[in-house]
């Protein structure tokens, strides 16, 4: 248990944070009693054919397994739990910086791309209809058009300066820092804080 | 061959990059957005599978390509925010093909399902997955499974157009109204006339003695006679739109709440009963308030504006520009505040609709509060939301209060240049002080309607945010809606479920490729692990979802052609949380059939074990329960509510964990009065504890989603499988208690 304790964005906490999968997943993941605490020293993840693979213990064979964020909303860095395919918990990762090097930045660079969430620099308009807004936006994946059913409710916040914003496809945004956006678009979203 | 024209777009691209490809070859294809690698990278990619390839095209560059033959299956992989797709070969390696933002989800959900589909069958369904009607013809989007309704393109008219739509039925109530307005508006003209000749030709004359005192009775009668006329028209004009307005929200009550009994289980549940509520009751009273007391007086004050202003104008144009003067400055002010008014409101509708909703959830969970000793933390919580619909309140009020004295000095002020210019006038023996008062009684008929307008935003705002949220509702799209032509049917009870594969969520299959006969008068039991799927299929039978691929049919009817209602009507449905309404316990058993008899009644009791237990209570079945009716315990709710079911005798039976919070001893009972009744039924039962199903004719194992085993208990057992796990897990346990 020791090396567990290095704290990181979350802090370090005593045992296991319970309750997988995030607000509207639907997946089961099954208990698993064999599911690992892991570190750098007793695992070791690599990259095939465009899948994530994990050895663990670090000699066995490499299988493919998908990474969950426990907590995407409040540690996306912590608490995450690497899953089977069928969505089974093989082990537990319960912070990135337990691994270093090459293989933190697979880890990053895996989640990143399973969450993908353009961050929003700057609203250009938002339309508000009948409990429908539609947004106009600029990300850092280029400019975004986006539709919001029960607006209030598909903005959470994170956090006091964080937004998330789930559309009606399942697209995910996010705004940093509400702080940090310019007047022009702080005043268009500042209804829905 | 009938596509859409987005799906024609894609075949023109495919043609482009194999010209040599014949449209027959094409089995799937599909565009994507985003790099496989790096995170946030953009790419324009195009997937297309041919009968003999999978070709991958990113930015017009094949970047792989891999023979059919050495493909097994397609597979679809939902991640957030995006969607990937992979290709299992034969050795069974997994490759990725693609990644996309989940605006492709469900198309690319629907061409993998495509792909999949040749290898299943050998052959090519494109109009089976990319059907012309699929898509939404101004985004070109693909709808969401079991859904007509882009979300993205909703039809949004404006609020004053859609409310015009529910009143229309009253439109002659309506008008009428508006016609006394117009009358009442012209009779307070014809007072300041009288006024002036009053003042006029008879306080001011300069003859007094050659008055006649008839003349002057006349007059007096005059105004006498106006003032009854106009108070009288009012009288009628307010009693109709009284009658008018309240016709219209109780209309849109009625809109309202039978669209949310009609919207299925998913969508509700989207919602807090807070919530639902608030816009039943509280939005359309609102919307009442707005239609009966503002939109008449807005009617009145523009017509009188309009009337008193042309008056005005003939009698002499200098006086009324000075008059008009502050006009547009409050045209201004109207469209300023507006926005900013609006904005506030529809903030303060959103606070106060959460401290509802956390208030609700206090109640609704208040054992669950005073068993974990968190009242204070409760009691702060609701505090905290109470207080952030305090500060939008007291905010929109504050600005109110420094806006208000201010608009309202700026739209009296031509009243000084009326003094001014009227003294002038008098002084200089161009006017009469008779004209003088009557001038004054316009100028004052003409501010009323401009102060009225400046304080308008701010009820047109709070009205249409009500409007809004009230049509927000009616705008849901429903998603199980009866067949133009569905059937009512008498159910004898055979259930078939063929090749059916559902998802709550296009991209997790929940059931795949059922296949299930039940014959009448079977007791199927349905055995698993939590969360294979076994609520979902009674759910399915049930139709609350409606099935991906595949049909249910009853009685080889498919159930989507039969009415919800006729069909609901004849299935019997213990939950395993049971719900009781405010009522007797009669009333509760009788919910299932409303000309039920005492001695139905009771015989359904007594089939589910429930007579016994309350005729020992004081009332009998006259003991009132549900929310307040505490008295009862978990097994007495449940065996009521399986008297409930039983009541109108359903050929169709389906208990989900109904019996699951009984003793055993109880159970059994139950059980045996059941199998008493139950020789013309079907019925169809989930329970962990095995036990429950040892009447079940036949045994149904699911296991991720699949039927694993069918068979009666003793072909189970001896099959050794996951049943019989299950049977040797739970006599374990039994031995250990």
């Amino acid at each position: 248990m020791s090396p567990m304790m290095m704290g990181g964005p979350g802090g370090p906490r005593g045992g296991r944070p319970g309750g997988p999968g995030g607000p509207g997943s639907r997946k089961t993941v099954r208990e698993n009693p064999n599911s690992v605490q892991i570190t750098k020293d007793n695992a070791t993840f690599l990259m095939k054919n465009g899948f994530l693979f994990m050895a663990c213990p670090k000699d066995a064979e490499p299988r493919r397994v998908l990474l969950h964020r426990d907590f995407p909303f409040d540690h996306p860095w912590s608490y995450i739990s690497v899953l089977s395919t069928d969505n089974t918990e093989l082990a537990f990762l319960q912070n990135i910086d337990l691994f270093e090097g090459e293989e933190k930045e697979i880890i990053v660079r895996e989640l990143e791309r399973k969450y993908y969430t353009p961050a929003i620099k700057k609203i250009l308009s938002v339309k508000d209809r009948f409990g429908f807004s539609y947004w106009d936006v600029e990300t850092d994946s280029g400019k975004v058009t986006f539709t919001l059913q029960d607006t209030f409710k598909s903005i959470s916040r994170a956090g006091d300066h964080k937004l998330f914003f789930s559309d009606v496809d399942g697209n995910r945004f996010v705004i940093e820092n509400i702080e940090a956006l310019d007047r022009k678009s702080h005043k268009k979203i500042e209804l829905y804080l | 061959m009938k596509l859409s024209n987005k799906t024609k777009e894609l075949f023109k691209r495919a043609h482009k990059l194999q010209p040599e490809l014949k449209h027959e070859e094409v089995v799937s294809l599909w565009e994507y957005n985003l790099d496989r690698d790096h995170p946030r990278g953009l790419t324009d990619g195009f997937v297309l599978i041919s009968d003999h390839a999978l070709t991958v095209y990113e930015n017009d560059a094949i970047a792989l390509c891999e023979p059919m033959e050495n493909i097994k299956e397609f597979r679809f992989q939902a991640g957030v925010g995006c969607v990937f797709a992979e290709y299992i070969n034969k050795n069974g390696d997994s490759f990725l093909i693609s990644r996309a933002d989940s605006s492709h989800k469900t198309r690319i959900a629907t061409a993998i399902k495509a792909a999949n589909h040749y290898f299943l069958f050998g052959s090519h369904a494109f109009e089976k997955y990319f059907p012309a009607a699929n898509v939404c013809p101004k985004c070109g989007r693909a709808y969401r499974q079991g859904s007509e309704t882009c979300l993205n393109c909703i039809d949004t008219k404006r609020a004053a157009k859609r409310l015009w739509g529910v009143a229309k039925p009253y439109k002659w109530l309506i008008f009428a109204s508006m016609t006394l307005f117009v009358f009442i508006s012209l009779l307070g003209l014809i007072t300041p006339i009288l006024t002036q000749k009053l003042t006029d030709e008879f306080i001011l004359s300069e003859t007094p003695d050659k008055i006649s005192p008839l003349m002057y009775l006349v007059v007096i009668g005059n105004i006498l006679l106006v003032q009854l006329a106009s108070r009288g028209l009012s009288s009628v004009r307010n009693w109709t739109l009284v009658i008018a307005g309240n016709k219209v929200v109780h209309r849109l009550r009625g809109i309202v709440f039978d669209k949310i009994q009609r919207l299925s289980i998913a969508r509700i549940s989207k919602r807090t009963a807070g919530e639902l509520m608030n816009r039943v009751s509280q939005d359309t009273s609102r919307i009442r308030m707005f239609i009966v007391n503002q939109i008449p007086h807005l009617l009145e004050q523009v017509l009188l504006f309009l009337v008193v202003g042309i008056a005005f104008f003939v009698y002499d144009w200098r006086l009324a520009l000075l008059v008009v003067l502050p006009t547009p400055l409050i045209a201004l002010a109207f469209a300023l505040f507006r926005g900013i008014m609006g904005k506030l409101f529809r903030r303060n509708w959103e606070r106060s609709a959460q401290s509802n909703a956390v208030l609700h959830d206090i109640f609704s969970g208040i054992r669950v509060v005073k068993s974990y000793g968190t009242e204070k933390r409760e009691s702060k919580r609701f505090e905290d939301y109470a207080l952030a619909e305090k500060n939008t309140q007291l905010k929109i009020e504050t600005k109110w209060a420094y806006i208000n004295p201010l608009l309202q000095f700026l739209i009296s002020f031509g009243e000084f240049f009326i003094l001014f210019y009227a003294g002038n006038a008098i002084l200089g023996g161009e006017m009469t002080l008779g004209e003088m008062s009557k001038f004054s009684s316009y100028a004052g008929m003409l501010y009323t309607p401009l102060q009225f307008l400046a304080g308008f935003p701010r009820h047109l705002m709070m009205a249409k945010t009500s409007i809004t949220k009230v049509f927000e509702i009616i705008d849901e799209p429903e998603d199980i809606k009866d067949a133009e032509d569905a059937k009512d049917i008498q159910i004898k009870g055979a259930v078939s479920l063929k090749n059916v594969t559902f998802g709550y969520d296009e991209s997790v299959d929940v059931l795949r490729n059922i296949n299930l006969e039940i014959k009448p008068g079977e007791f199927i039991g349905l055995v698993g692990k939590s969360g294979t799927g076994k609520s979902t299929l009674i759910n399915l039978v049930m139709r609350m979802y409606d099935v991906d691929e595949g049909s249910v049919s009853i009685d080889g009817v498919d159930i989507r052609d039969i009415s919800q209602e006729s069909l609901r009507s004849q299935i019997g449905v213990v939950l395993q949380e049971t719900f009781l309404f405010n009522g007797s316990i009669y009333q509760n058993i009788a919910y299932a059939k409303k000309d039920a008899t005492r001695e139905e009644v009771i015989a359904a009791a007594k089939a589910a074990g429930a007579h016994n237990f309350i005729i020992r209570l004081t009332d009998g079945y006259d003991t009132w329960v549900g929310e307040k009716g505490n008295t009862l315990s978990g097994g007495e709710k449940q065996r009521i509510a399986i008297a409930r079911a039983l009541l109108h005798n359903p050929k169709l039976l389906i208990l989900d964990e109904a019996t699951a919070s009984l003793d055993t001893e109880t159970e059994k009972q139950i059980q045996e009065s059941l199998a008493k009744l139950s020789h013309e039924r079907t019925t169809i039962a989930i329970a962990h504890r095995l036990s429950t199903l040892r009447n079940a004719t036949r045994l149904v194992v699911l296991d991720k989603g699949r039927i694993a085993e069918i068979g009666t208990h003793d072909e189970l057992i001896e099959k050794q499988g996951i049943y019989y796990n299950l049977v040797m897990a739970q006599r374990e346990m039994s031995k250990m208690a």
